[in-house]
C-alpha cells in the first residue's frame, strides 16, 4: 500500500510523508490501515521495535483531528515525551498543533485544550482526570505507547486504570495501544475491544544468536567467526569485527557503573577507525559535552567520545544524551555501551547488538535475577537501521558451552512473557477506587464494579470474586476513614453498618453481602471534602489517614519532631533502616520523647508497629537534625546515606508536609501552622528564627546562619544594615551585593566597603557555634589561635 | 566473583597507603582494578586508591563490594616474602576471602560493608599551585620538620618561584626552600597552609622514596598529594584538610 492511497489525512500530511522518505507503508502498517485506524476504529499493534510503530500512532491521530477530534498520546517516560513531542511538531507545516505535558501533578493544564494533538505521561493523564480536565472529553483518539508496561508493578496500574477512564469518559474513543510483541496481545486487544495487528515482521532481517568462543552460532544454525584474541574481551572482538565492515554496535550492560566501564575499554578499539575528519567532529562534540555540566561523569563521557565511544543510562542530563544519540546517528560514534533504558523505545539502532549482561542486580529476588525475555527481545530488536544496513545481528555472550545452550533455551527461541494485569494489589486499589469515586467516574458499589470489570484485570481474573472481594475491603476502609460516605441506604445499609462495626476488619460476611447486595449496589458512594482533597493530592489514602489520625489525636502544639516522624510512618515515605544496635538507641529516644509523637504509640510488646514506629522515629530525627542546621556530611555519616538519600527525604518530607497542610486545612485542625513551619523548616533545612532569611533568593541556610550571628534577622534588616557588616558576614562583594538587590535594597553597590566581622559573623565562627553542642572536647587541645579544619568545611 | 594474584610488595604498598588513615575499610572489585575510597573518622584525611587489573599477575572481577578489616589483612599479607604471590579469592557463599601463600591457606571473614563508615566524596577544590617532586623529598620535609614542631606549613612563594617548608617550634625551626631547579615541576600560585604532621606523616610512609608525588597546594585550603605506586599501575590520592589560623 502506498502513502499516496492514504484517505481521511489533513491536507498536506500525505506530502509531508513523502518528504520524509515514505513512499510505501510496510505490512504490519498496511494491516492497521486495513483495520481502520483511519476510520476510528481501535487497534492493539503487537509489532517489533522499529517497524513503524510511530507511524501507525499518527495515521491514527491525524485521521482523528481531522474529522475534527482531538488526540492524546501516552508515553512511559519523561525522555520520550520531549522526543515525541519534536517528532510531532513538524505536523504544525499542515496546521496540526501539538503539546506536552509531564510536569507538576495537581494542576488542569487548560492550555492544552488549544492543542490538537497532546503529548503526556500516564501518571500526568491520571492526574489531569482527577483534576477533572475539562477537554479530556474532547478526546477521540488516544494512544498508548510501550502499553506491555500494564505489566510493571509499580506504573502499570496507573496506566491501567488511566486506559479505563478515558474510555468511560468516551465511550467512542479509539483506543491505539502499541505493544512490544509480548505472549498474550489477543486478551490486551480483547480488553480494549480492538482490532488486533500481531506481527513479527520485520524492515530489516535480523539475525540472533549466542557468541562463545571464537565464534557465534545463530539462531538459523548459520555461523559466523569472530576470533577474540588474548586477553580481548568478547565485546572487543565483536566490536571490531562489525567496524571492519563499516557498521557500528550497541553493548547492553546491567548498571550505570559497568556501561562507563564498558564504555572506557571499548573506545581503544573504537578509536583505531576513525578517520581524521570523523576525529575532528567528535572533539567539536566532545567540547560541547564537557559545556553541558563540569562533572565527573560529563568528563568520562567527553573522553570516551573523542574515540567514538559512549555510554548512556539514566544518570546522563537529557542534553548529554541528546548529544550522544544524534552523533550515534550521524555515525560519528562506533559504539554506546547502555543501560537497559536505551532500549524502552529511543530511537537508536545499530547493525549489531550485544546484550552482554543478562541479570542485573534486583534487590526483590536478593541477587542476581536474570532479564525477562521480553526485555532481551526489545533490546535486540534495536538491531539493524533501516535502510543502512543490509541485516541487523543480535548477540548474547556465553562463556562456557552450557551457557549458550541456556542462553538459547532461555532467549532465542524462547516467546516473551505474557503481559499480567498488577492492579489487584490492595495499594494501587486503594489509590485507584478512591480516584475512581472522587473523580465521579463510579458513584455507587454497583458502578464501581462494573467500571473494575473494564479493566485488564477483570478480563484476566480468574479466581472469581476476587477482584469484587478486595473492593470491598477497600470500600470499606475509604469509608472508615471517612474518605467516602455511603448515602441513601437508610434501611438496608442500617444491617450492614451494624455488621461491619462488629467487625473490626470491616470484612462482610459472604452471608451479609447476599442479604444486602440489591440495595447495597445502588448505595450511593461519594467523596467526602477530605477525599477529594486525598486524591488531587495524590496521596496515598493510608498516608493521608494516618496523617489525619495524627493530627485529630494531638491536644497540644505538635513539635516538628511529631510531624517529621508521623509523615514517616505513611507508606509514601521510605523509612529508614534499623540497623544493628539502633532500635536500642532509637528505643531510648522514643521513651525520651514519646509525648511528642503523634497517634496511638504501640507498645512495646506489638513488635512489628514498635520496630515502624523506630524506623520513622530514625527518619523522623534525621529530618529534624537537618532543620537544626546540622551539616549536611555529618548526618550523611551519622545516619549512612548518600547526599542523594538526604535530599531525596528531604524532598518526600516537604510535599508530603504541603499534603498535611491541605489535610490540615479539611479538617480543621488548629495545627495547620505548625505543619507550614515544620514544612518550611525542612525544605530550606534551618531554625524557626531564619525562616525569614531563607525566604530571599541566593541565601540558603549557610548564609542565613552568617547573617543572623552578625545581628542581621530579617530582610528589613539587610536593607538598612551598614554595608560593611553584611560584607563582613558574607565575604564576597558579588554575593552581598545580589543578596542585598534580592532583599530589596535600593543601592546594593558595594563599591569601596571594606568588610566589617568585629559582629562575628564571619564563616568560621558560624560554624563553631552551629557545632558547639558536639565538638566541646576537640577543643582542649586547640592551641593558641589555630584549629584543625574538616574536608567537609571545604 | 573475585579472583586475583598479585605480588605481596604491591598488595602490602596499596593496603598500607589506606591503613594509615582508617582501619576498616570497603574495596570495590571492578572489572579493571580494584578501588578504594575512605576518610578518617575526623573527617580531615582523605585516601582515594586504585589498583589497576594490570598491577596483578592476574585478575578476574565483575563489580562486587566487601568490606574488610584491614590490620587482620595486612598481617596476613605480611607473612609472604616481598617476592612472593599472593593469591586471593572471594567466596560470595560464605563471604570470605581466601587467601593462599605459597602453601599456607588462610580464610578471612569480611565484614559487612554497610556496617563500615559511608565513603567520602571527594571534595572537588580549585587549587592554585602545583608542586611536582621526588618522593625523598617529601620524606626529608616531613621528617625534618617533626624534629621540632607538631605542624608544618606547605606553600609557595609566587613572586621568587620557589616551594617553601616551614616548621616552627617553641624553641627551635626548620626551613626549606626548593626551587624549580631542585623540582621536577612547579606551577606557581598563591599557596600557604599549615597542616598537622600527626596526619602527614602517617601518609608519608606510604610515599616511596623513588617516586614522583604531586602536591596541589592553596591557601588555607586542603592540600591534595598524589602518587603511583606498582610501576605506574596503581594510584593514590589523599586529602587533607589544613589547620586554620584565625588570627
Amino acid at each position: 500500500m502506498n502513502v499516496e492511497d492514504l484517505s481521511g489525512l489533513p491536507d498536506g500530511a500525505v506530502d509531508h510523508f513523502q518528504s520524509e522518505g515514505i513512499e510505501s507503508l510496510y505490512p504490519p502498517q498496511a494491516e492497521a490501515v486495513e483495520a481502520g485506524i483511519c476510520a476510528g476504529e481501535s487497534l492493539v499493534a503487537a509489532v517489533p521495535t522499529a517497524s513503524g510503530k510511530t507511524m501507525i500512532a499518527a495515521l491514527s491521530m491525524l485521521s482523528a483531528i481531522e474529522r475534527g477530534g482531538k488526540a492524546l498520546y501516552i508515553v512511559p517516560l519523561r525522555a520520550l515525551a520531549s522526543e515525541k513531542k519534536a517528532e510531532f511538531d513538524a505536523f504544525e507545516r499542515f496546521g496540526v498543533t501539538t503539546g506536552v505535558t509531564t510536569g507538576n501533578y495537581e494542576s488542569t493544564s487548560d492550555w492544552l485544550a488549544t492543542k490538537d494533538l497532546i503529548v503526556a505521561t500516564s501518571e500526568k493523564v491520571d492526574s489531569l482526570v482527577r483534576n477533572g480536565a475539562d477537554w479530556l472529553t474532547d478526546l477521540t483518539c488516544v494512544v498508548s505507547d510501550e502499553v506491555h508496561l500494564i505489566d510493571d508493578r509499580n506504573r502499570g496500574p496507573t496506566l491501567e486504570v488511566t486506559l479505563a477512564k478515558l474510555r468511560q469518559l468516551n465511550p467512542a474513543l479509539q483506543v491505539i495501544a502499541l505493544s512490544a510483541t509480548v505472549g498474550n496481545a489477543d486478551a490486551i486487544a480483547d480488553w480494549l475491544d480492538a482490532e488486533l495487528v500481531d506481527s513479527d515482521w520485520r524492515p530489516i532481517d535480523l539475525k540472533m544468536g549466542v557468541h562463545y568462543g571464537n565464534a557465534i552460532q545463530f539462531d538459523d544454525g548459520g555461523t559466523r567467526e569472530v576470533p577474540v584474541e588474548g586477553s580481548k574481551k568478547q565485546e572487543a572482538a565483536l566490536l571490531r569485527d562489525i567496524l571492519e565492515e563499516g557498521g557500528s554496535s550497541l553493548v547492553f550492560v546491567n548498571s550505570r557503573r559497568n556501561a562507563e566501564a564498558a564504555a572506557r575499554r571499548l573506545a581503544s578499539t573504537s578509536g583505531n577507525h576513525l578517520t581524521p575528519e570523523e576525529r575532528a567532529d567528535l572533539a567539536d562534540i566532545a567540547a560541547d559535552i564537557r559545556d553541558i555540566s563540569d562533572t565527573e561523569t560529563s568528563e568520562e563521557l567527553a573522553t570516551c567520545l573523542e574515540e567514538g565511544s559512549a555510554f548512556h543510562h539514566a544518570g546522563l542530563a537529557n542534553e548529554h544524551r541528546t548529544l550522544v544519540e544524534d552523533a550515534f546517528r550521524d555515525r560519528l560514534i562506533k559504539v554506546i555501551s547502555a543501560t537497559p533504558t536505551l532500549a524502552a523505545g529511543v530511537n537508536t539502532p545499530a547493525r549489531r547488538v550485544v546484550v552482554r549482561d543478562w541479570r542485573r542486580f534486583d534487590a526483590s529476588a536478593g541477587g542476581m535475577a536474570p532479564l525477562s525475555v521480553l526485555e532481551v527481545h526489545q533490546m535486540m530488536g534495536r538491531a539493524g537501521r533501516p535502510g543502512l544496513d543490509p541485516y541487523g545481528e543480535a548477540v548474547l555472550l556465553a562463556k562456557s558451552h552450557d551457557e549458550m545452550d541456556e542462553l538459547f533455551e532461555r532467549y532465542v527461541w524462547a516467546d516473551p512473557e505474557e503481559v499480567r494485569s498488577k492492579l489487584a494489589a490492595e495499594p494501587a486499589l486503594r489509590t485507584h477506587v478512591l480516584a475512581t469515586i472522587a473523580s465521579g467516574f463510579a458513584n455507587t458499589r454497583g458502578g464501581l464494579l462494573e467500571f473494575m470489570a473494564n479493566t485488564l484485570y477483570a478480563s484476566q481474573s480468574t479466581e472469581a470474586g476476587r477482584l469484587e472481594r478486595v473492593t470491598d475491603d477497600v470500600l470499606t476502609y475509604l469509608e472508615r476513614n471517612d474518605f467516602i460516605e455511603r448515602e441513601g441506604d437508610e434501611v438496608a445499609g442500617a444491617t450492614a453498618e451494624t455488621e461491619s462495626d462488629d467487625d473490626a476488619g470491616g470484612f462482610v460476611s459472604a452471608a451479609t453481602m447476599a442479604e444486602t447486595e440489591g440495595a447495597a449496589d445502588d448505595v450511593e458512594l461519594r467523596a467526602t471534602g477530605l477525599g477529594h482533597t486525598v486524591s488531587r493530592l495524590y496521596l496515598d489514602p493510608m498516608s493521608a489517614a494516618e496523617i489525619v489520625h495524627g493530627l485529630e489525636e494531638a491536644d497540644q502544639r505538635p513539635s516538628a519532631l511529631g510531624l517529621y516522624q508521623l509523615i514517616a510512618r505513611t507508606p509514601d515515605m521510605y523509612e529508614l533502616y534499623l540497623r544493628s544496635g539502633d532500635d536500642e538507641t532509637y528505643g531510648e529516644l522514643f521513651y525520651e520523647r514519646e509525648a511528642e509523637l503523634l497517634g496511638d504509640p504501640p507498645s512495646e510488646y506489638e513488635d512489628a508497629r514498635f520496630e515502624d514506629w523506630l524506623s520513622a522515629l530514625k527518619t523522623g530525627k534525621l529530618l529534624e537534625d537537618w532543620a537544626d542546621e546540622d551539616d549536611e556530611y555529618r548526618l550523611t555519616e551519622r545516619y549512612s546515606v548518600g547526599p542523594g538519600d538526604l535530599r531525596g527525604k528531604v524532598d518526600t518530607a516537604e510535599w508530603l508536609l504541603g499534603a498535611a497542610e491541605s489535610l490540615a486545612a479539611e479538617i480543621d485542625s488548629e495545627w495547620t501552622v505548625a505543619v507550614r513551619e515544620a514544612r518550611a523548616r525542612v525544605e530550606h533545612g534551618v531554625r524557626e528564627e531564619l525562616l525569614e532569611l531563607v525566604g530571599i533568593r541566593n541565601v540558603g541556610r549557610k548564609r542565613a546562619r552568617q547573617l543572623y550571628a552578625a545581628g542581621l534577622e530579617t530582610p528589613a534588616d539587610l536593607r538598612e544594615a551598614d554595608k560593611s557588616v553584611v560584607l563582613g558576614a558574607l565575604k564576597g562583594e558579588k554575593t552581598a551585593e545580589t543578596i542585598l538587590e534580592n532583599a530589596g535594597r535600593d543601592d546594593p553597590s558595594m563599591d569601596g566597603v571594606s568588610p566589617d566581622a568585629t559582629k562575628g559573623g564571619d564563616g568560621g565562627t558560624a560554624t563553631s557555634r552551629s557545632r558547639s553542642g558536639e565538638g566541646g572536647s576537640s577543643n582542649d587541645e586547640r592551641e593558641d589561635h589555630e584549629s584543625q579544619a574538616s574536608l567537609g568545611d571545604f | 566473583m573475585f579472583k586475583a594474584i598479585v605480588s605481596a610488595a604491591t598488595l602490602t604498598s596499596a593496603l598500607d597507603s589506606v591503613s594509615v588513615l582508617v582501619d576498616e575499610c570497603k574495596i570495590h572489585l571492578e572489572e579493571e582494578g580494584l578501588s578504594i575510597r575512605a576518610v578518617d573518622p575526623a573527617n580531615v584525611g582523605m585516601v582515594d586508591l586504585t589498583l589497576d587489573a594490570a598491577a596483578f599477575e592476574s585478575y578476574e572481577a565483575d563489580g562486587g563490594l566487601i568490606g574488610v578489616d584491614l590490620s587482620r589483612l595486612e598481617d596476613i599479607a605480611g607473612m609472604a616474602e616481598s617476592g612472593q604471590l599472593i593469591q586471593l579469592e572471594l567466596d560470595e557463599e560464605t563471604r570470605k576471602l581466601h587467601i593462599q601463600i605459597d602453601g599456607l591457606e588462610y580464610t578471612l571473614a569480611l565484614i559487612d560493608p554497610d556496617s563500615i563508615r559511608q565513603e567520602p566524596d571527594i571534595p572537588d577544590l580549585d587549587l592554585p599551585a602545583r608542586v611536582v617532586l621526588e618522593g625523598k623529598d617529601v620524606n626529608r620535609s616531613v621528617k625534618a620538620a617533626d624534629m621540632v614542631s607538631d605542624h608544618i606549613a606547605l606553600g609557595v612563594n609566587d613572586a621568587e618561584e620557589f616551594f617553601y617548608v616551614n616548621a616552627e617550634g617553641d624553641t627551635d625551626d626548620v626551613h626549606l626552600e626548593l626551587t624549580q631547579d631542585d623540582l621536577i615541576d612547579l606551577q606557581v600560585g598563591p599557596a600557604h597552609s599549615l597542616f598537622s604532621l600527626d596526619y602527614l606523616k602517617d601518609m608519608n610512609k606510604a610515599i616511596p622514596g623513588d617516586t614522583e608525588v604531586t602536591l596541589d597546594l592553596g591557601e588555607e585550603f586542603p592540600i591534595k598529594l598524589y602518587f603511583g605506586f606498582a610501576e605506574g599501575q596503581g594510584q593514590v590520592t589523599y586529602m587533607l584538610a589544613p589547620r586554620i589560623q584565625s588570627d
